[in-house]
């Protein structure tokens, strides 16, 4: 008989083992057995009993930085990383792939709530739908289609509902105006002109609930400016308008360069979003193929905030909302006294931006920010690639309810979530 | 006459219903079966072979992908870019490739040490590939085919590699990483059933793909070390085992030689071959249901055959039993309906010398009753005349003794009542008056009858008893003629029980002995039953208790029983006695009941 057993367990083995009766010995390995497995069904039985209390969410890494994700509640919205006692929940773990919190709120019955929620970060989409296929996590969101169906069609105590994402997305490529190549209107205009879009689409968004964008707002936007550019896929355009600031391939080396400096910058982007992946490839292929030598970089979603915030990047495809006023504009189109990443520098935005920034009412807002959304549009701080208007809600239909609402199209928070089988 | 009951098994029906239902269901079972099994080996044969078609097809689209992998890169390691220095005619390339065909994860260019050149992978190139040693086949112009390893973040993967040559000389490598994800999305799509698995396994049994994803995340292990050999050794074939979970699956597999992984394609025997049951069920519950109808027929059908046998056995009892006017009704024109014709004409001719028969014994009766009363009646007259001549002779004295007179007179007056009744009693027996039939309740009668006789049985001792099971039994009968025998019979019984004792009076219907069926309303009779506990009747005399001027008793005729007898006889009835010597006698009258109206 063989039992894996540790410390004080191990000398009462060996202290009935040196029993001279058979007897003795067998009644020893029995109670030793017996008390081992009572154990393990109760560590098995605690360990379920604090993951039935917990709300296991899912992030992608490459999405979410994991200092930043937050946790409505009634008192407010709160950062779940970091330690803060005014916050409604206390921080129990935190780290880059796991943050576990723990409600404070008194009022709340633990049996029919959950009472602690744990954030689990996902290096790429693949290892979240693996987690999700085996149970591990009671929610998550994914992009893509073929990702919500391989969930359906795998485990049946999924939920996988189709919905807009809380705040319409879109996502961009965002250029350092401290580079000396992207500081120039022609190179990005040539840039934008260089993404074959139709082939992103085709190919790659055709199943995502996507739409093209041309500027920050997509046309749903009640502020939508008519009669921005469309920046259709142009490889002669986007090849003169480089030419006409001096960008040719001197060297024969297919890359362009002036004054023996080559046409090549790096792309920060989300690691593990196969999407986003593809996308970049294909920008790449593009770009490439104008004598742009693109370097992708992937990395996580806190790596990309730090070298955003350090300004130590050239582009950078992000994902982000803009909320409808120039405040938000400015947060990421500002000059460097704003704030913004880019040191976007440009007189008459600057000017517009302030002009609206007066105005109060959002009515009267709305000429000036379509104003400054032809100017975003025709200098081209940003390549404006699509807006998301659909995701994938996955929730672990067999542990909880009360977690949609359908009348409002999108999910409750976390803590209007409700236990299925509320125990003791 | 009662016949010993016969058996169930023994029954005519019984037999003809037995021989019927084996006739029929035999073959019909034995049909059913070979039908059965003849489909069920077809359907489970066409089940085996769309799974095995599946698993085969599966393997070849599998090889057909990566062999198309194969091909691309072969043909793209032939491109002037390849031995050219231009690394972003290079990048662009590789990038392309991966762009368009999903298949490759990513796609590298080595040169013959084994360092990266260029590369799709966005991380750190050196990183994604490991040659393990493939370099020097690979520099020596051999293709490379890695064995599928699961990556990081679970994907099964597998690495190509095509040699890049120039003039004959390999200068490089184009290594591409595989990403046979596809395959999951095939054996989904190859799922028999709602609890049908597919899947492709290496050749150490772990799932590469699986319908359940999850087997493959968790890296599990096919089980089926036969199947694994088989596979191993190039077979294809099905198989039945059972599982871990102890599920009796049926798994149809085909290998992938080049790749040498199996592919499976495997359901519940209970899923694959319900159909297959359940035809087997239809048939079988067909089978039961033909086999009831057959019987149902067969038992209705022997019915008909064995009904006029039943009548005629019927009949024959009832002549046998003294019913000589009964007849059995012809129920058809086969053989047991000539037979029923032949026996009415039998029992016509019986009835015919039983008639004749009676009448001779009648002749009889009445020469033995003349000399008898001849006999009875000469007495009195001597007697008569001795009392007249006396009478005369007084009659002559001077002086009449007239007490002595009157005594004459008296005698002869006697003798000639005497003489009267012997004639009336003659009468009544030489020519019976005829019958005053009135729709009687035999109780009643019985009862008025107790109710006259009580005061003279209850000084004796007698009680008198009722047992009336059907007290409303109405005959059609004369009521005054039934009522002198019933008196006769009663006085009999009184008559036996000098010491006191106890009189059973009972009414009920006659059940024949015969099945019912075959019985006909108008045999249907009442029995009047005497029962008493007197001193009973010798066995020898049981015969001749019926004859005129028979009897035992002191001063008894020998009139009332044979008159009794003579009466019922009219009613077309008969009288059947029991005795036992010292525990009393049994009379039953049996008079037949009114045919009731419809």
């Amino acid at each position: 008989m063989r039992l894996n057993v540790k410390g004080r367990s191990r000398k009462l083995l060996r202290f009935f083992e040196r029993q001279k009766s058979r007897r003795a010995r067998i009644a020893g390995f029995v109670l030793l057995g017996g008390a081992q497995f009572l154990a393990t069904c109760a560590a098995a039985q605690t360990q379920r009993q604090l993951a039935r209390n917990t709300i296991i969410i899912g992030i992608l890494s490459g999405e979410s930085d994991y200092r930043l994700v937050e946790l409505a509640t009634p008192d407010g919205t709160f950062q779940i990383a970091g330690f803060g006692n005014s916050r409604p929940f206390e921080t129990i773990e935190s780290s880059p792939s796991r943050i576990l919190i723990r409600l404070k709120t008194e009022e709340r019955d633990d049996s029919i709530y959950p009472n602690k929620i744990e954030y689990r970060f996902f290096p790429n989409e693949r290892s979240l739908v693996t987690a999700i296929i085996l149970e591990e996590i009671d929610y998550a969101r994914v992009d893509g289609s073929a990702s919500a169906q391989e969930i359906s069609r795998h485990s049946r105590i999924y939920r996988v509902q189709p919905l807009p994402p809380p705040r319409y997305t879109i996502s961009l490529i965002l250029y350092n105006f401290s580079n000396n190549i992207l500081r120039s209107r022609n190179v990005r205009q040539a840039l934008a002109y260089g993404i074959n879009q139709d082939e992103i689409f085709k190919r790659i968004l055709s199943e995502s609930g996507a739409d093209m964008l041309r500027g920050p707002f997509d046309e749903d936007s009640k502020i939508y400016a008519p009669g921005m550019k469309d920046y259709d896929y142009d490889p002669k355009k986007a090849i003169a308008l480089l030419a006409s600031d001096g960008w040719r391939d001197t060297d024969r080396d297919n890359i362009l360069d002036r004054d023996g400096q080559p046409l090549r910058f790096r792309l920060f982007f989300s690691d593990g979003l196969s999407v986003e992946e593809q996308m970049i490839r294909q920008i790449k292929i593009d770009w490439l193929r104008l004598g742009i030598d693109v370097q992708p970089m992937p990395m996580t979603a806190s790596a990309l905030n730090d070298r955003l915030k350090n300004g130590d990047f050239d582009a950078v495809l992000q994902k982000h909302r803009f909320e409808e006023t120039p405040e938000s504009l400015e947060a990421f189109f500002g000059d460097g006294l704003g704030g913004g990443p880019l040191k976007y520098l440009n007189p008459n935005y600057n000017r517009t931006l302030a002009s609206s920034k007066r105005l109060k009412d959002s009515k009267a807002q709305t000429p000036s920010l379509q104003r400054l959304q032809l100017i975003l549009n025709e200098d081209q701080p940003a390549a404006y690639l699509y807006s998301q208007w659909n995701t994938y809600y996955i929730v672990n239909h067999a542990k909880f309810d009360n977690y949609l609402n359908l009348a409002a199209r999108q999910l409750r928070p976390f803590l209007e979530w409700r236990l299925k089988r509320p125990g003791p | 006459m009662n016949l010993p009951r016969i058996k169930i098994r023994d029954r005519l029906l019984t037999r003809l219903l037995v021989s019927h239902i084996f006739l029929v269901t035999v073959p019909l079972f034995l049909t059913g079966h070979i039908l059965t099994n003849t489909a069920q080996e077809a359907v489970e044969r066409t089940v085996l072979e769309r799974n095995l078609e599946f698993a085969r097809r599966s393997t070849a689209l599998i090889e057909s992908s990566v062999e198309k992998a194969r091909d691309i890169l072969r043909l793209s390691a032939q491109q002037p870019v390849f031995y050219s220095d231009d690394r972003i005619g290079k990048e662009l390339t590789i990038n392309s490739m991966v762009n368009e065909f999903s298949l490759f994860k990513m796609i590298a260019i080595l040169d013959t040490t084994g360092s990266v050149l260029a590369s799709t992978a966005y991380e750190d190139p050196d990183r994604s590939i490991t040659t393990n040693g493939s370099m020097l086949e690979l520099a020596k112009g051999q293709k490379h085919i890695s064995d599928v390893y699961v990556s990081k973040d679970l994907l099964p993967l597998m690495n190509l590699a095509e040699p890049i040559r120039l003039h004959n000389e390999v200068i490089g490598v184009l290594w591409a990483v595989v990403d046979l994800t596809a395959m999951w999305a095939l054996v989904d799509n190859n799922v028999v059933g709602e609890h049908g698995e597919a899947f492709i396994f290496r050749a150490d049994g772990q799932y590469i793909a699986h319908s359940d994803r999850r087997k493959v995340y968790m890296r599990s292990h096919f089980e089926e070390q036969d199947i694994i050999r088989a596979v191993a050794a190039d077979s294809s074939a099905h198989k039945v085992y059972v599982n871990r979970e102890g599920v009796e699956m049926i798994a149809a597999y085909a290998p992938m030689k080049e790749l040498n992984w199996g592919a499976v394609i495997q359901q519940p025997t209970s899923e694959a071959f319900a159909s297959a049951r359940k035809m087997r069920l239809q048939i079988l519950i067909l089978m039961i249901g033909s086999s009831a109808v057959a019987a149902l027929i067969a038992f209705f059908y022997t019915r008909q055959i064995v009904k006029p046998v039943q009548l005629l056995v019927s009949g024959i009892d009832r002549v046998a039993a003294g019913e000589l006017r009964q007849r059995i009704q012809i129920l058809g024109k086969d053989e047991i309906g000539q037979l029923a014709e032949r026996f009415n004409t039998m029992a016509a001719k019986l009835q015919e010398i039983q008639n004749k028969l009676k009448r001779t014994e009648r002749l009889e009766t009445l020469g033995k009753l003349s000399s008898v009363i001849s006999h009875e009646i000469r007495n009195p007259l001597n007697s008569m005349v001795i009392n007249m001549q006396l009478l005369r002779r007084e009659f002559a004295k001077p002086r009449r003794d007239l007490k002595k007179m009157e005594h004459y007179h008296q005698v002869v007056a006697s003798e000639i009542k005497r003489v009267d009744g012997l004639v009336s009693n003659f009468l009544l027996i030489a020519k019976p008056p005829k019958l005053e039939k009135t729709d009687c309740t035999l109780t009643k009668l019985l009862d008025e009858m107790i109710t006259v006789q009580m005061p003279n049985v209850l000084p004796k001792g007698i009680r008198v008893e009722r047992d009336y099971v059907d007290p409303a039994l109405t005959a059609h009968v004369d009521e005054k003629k039934l009522y002198q025998v019933f008196l006769n019979i009663f006085l009999n019984a009184v008559e036996a029980m000098q010491g006191g004792g106890r009189i059973v009076l009972g009414v009920r219907r006659h059940i024949p002995t015969i099945s019912s069926e075959g019985e006909d309303t108008e045999a249907l009779m009442a029995a009047v039953s005497f029962r008493d506990t007197g001193k009973g009747i010798p066995a020898e005399d049981l015969n001749r208790i019926f004859d005129f001027y028979y009897s035992k008793k002191e001063h008894g005729t020998g009139i009332g029983l044979s008159l009794a007898q003579q009466i019922v006889e009219e009613h077309s009835g008969f009288i059947r006695v029991k005795s036992r010597l010292g525990a009393g006698s049994e009379f039953t009258i049996f008079l037949p009941l009114r045919k009731p109206q419809s």
